[in-house]
């Protein structure tokens, strides 16, 4: 299941000066569809309670941390089944800021996939039942990276905290 | 995941009664189709207005129904929440299916007798 706690390297925020304004936090839980499940929707409730994310924003960060963490789970440990999934938040200004670390199969070629173009003029039989999920990420990030250090995988990424 | 059916005139209206479609979700959603689907040859109206989250996978697994009920079966989508509606705009599925922004006006147009 997924564990709620403070960011490692940060102090003890000062939530009494700052009611509304989430401290970064980190969520730890096993690579799978149900426990990345749990964690987006103890994010979403994490990430509602500061006052300065738009319901737009949330909803940005839900379809963009569903496919990152579904990538993990299917393709990072596919070979042996699940694995350790550390997701790091940090509320900045205008901004909401992700780390994502797995100890799962590097990203093909050191690089992250592309936005796939589909034609979506085509018979029925030939429509994409996959490969949407880079595209949503690269639409609906505002910076995107990605690191291979220590037989970890770290992705990188902002998204944009769109006004009310 | 739990999903039901009716039928109203010449239509089946499959109405999914939970709040997401998503990876964990996808098989048994795809399955249930097939199920609830076998039934009959009548046009399919899937109403997503409980569903509150889309992703890709689910996505896929709506894109897997339309095309298991093939070309002599339209499968159409009504009541779209906020973010689903965000997920198939961004993807361009919106121009694939016909969507209506409830059950009542599916019901009350021909076009949803038709592919």
């Amino acid at each position: 299941m997924t564990q709620l706690g403070a960011h490692d390297e940060t102090p003890p925020a000062q939530v009494a000066d700052h009611p509304d304004t989430l401290p970064p936090l980190t969520l730890r839980f096993q690579a799978t569809a149900h426990n990345a499940r749990s964690a987006l929707c103890d994010l979403r409730k994490a990430l509602m309670a500061d006052s300065r994310l738009s319901e737009m924003t949330l909803s940005t960060v839900e379809i963009v941390l569903a496919e990152v963490t579904n990538n993990i789970v299917e393709h990072a440990y596919e070979d042996r089944g699940t694995g350790d999934v550390a997701l790091h938040c940090e509320v900045g200004q205008g901004v909401v800021h992700f780390v994502l670390e797995d100890a799962g199969k590097p990203y093909p070629r050191g690089q992250l996939p592309e936005k796939r173009l589909h034609d979506l003029d085509q018979d029925l039989a030939s429509l994409p039942e996959g490969g949407f999920g880079w595209g949503l990420i690269r639409d609906l990030t505002l910076s995107l990276s990605y690191d291979r250090s220590g037989g970890q995988n770290i992705l990188s990424l902002s998204i944009k905290n769109e006004p009310a | 995941m739990e999903m039901t059916s009716e039928y109203a005139g010449d239509l089946q209206i499959v109405t999914v009664n939970s709040t997401r479609i998503d990876a964990a979700a996808a098989i048994q959603f795809k399955d249930l189709m097939r199920e609830m689907t076998a039934e009959s040859n009548k046009p399919v109206v899937l109403d997503l207005s409980q569903v509150e989250f889309v992703d890709s996978s689910g996505l896929g697994a709506i894109v897997a129904a339309m095309k298991f009920l093939g070309k002599e079966r339209p499968l159409h989508l009504s009541g779209l929440t906020p973010i689903v509606a965000k997920v198939f705009a961004l993807t361009r599925m919106d121009r694939v299916f016909k969507i209506f922004t409830s059950v009542d006006e599916a019901k009350n147009l021909d076009a949803a007798r038709s592919a």
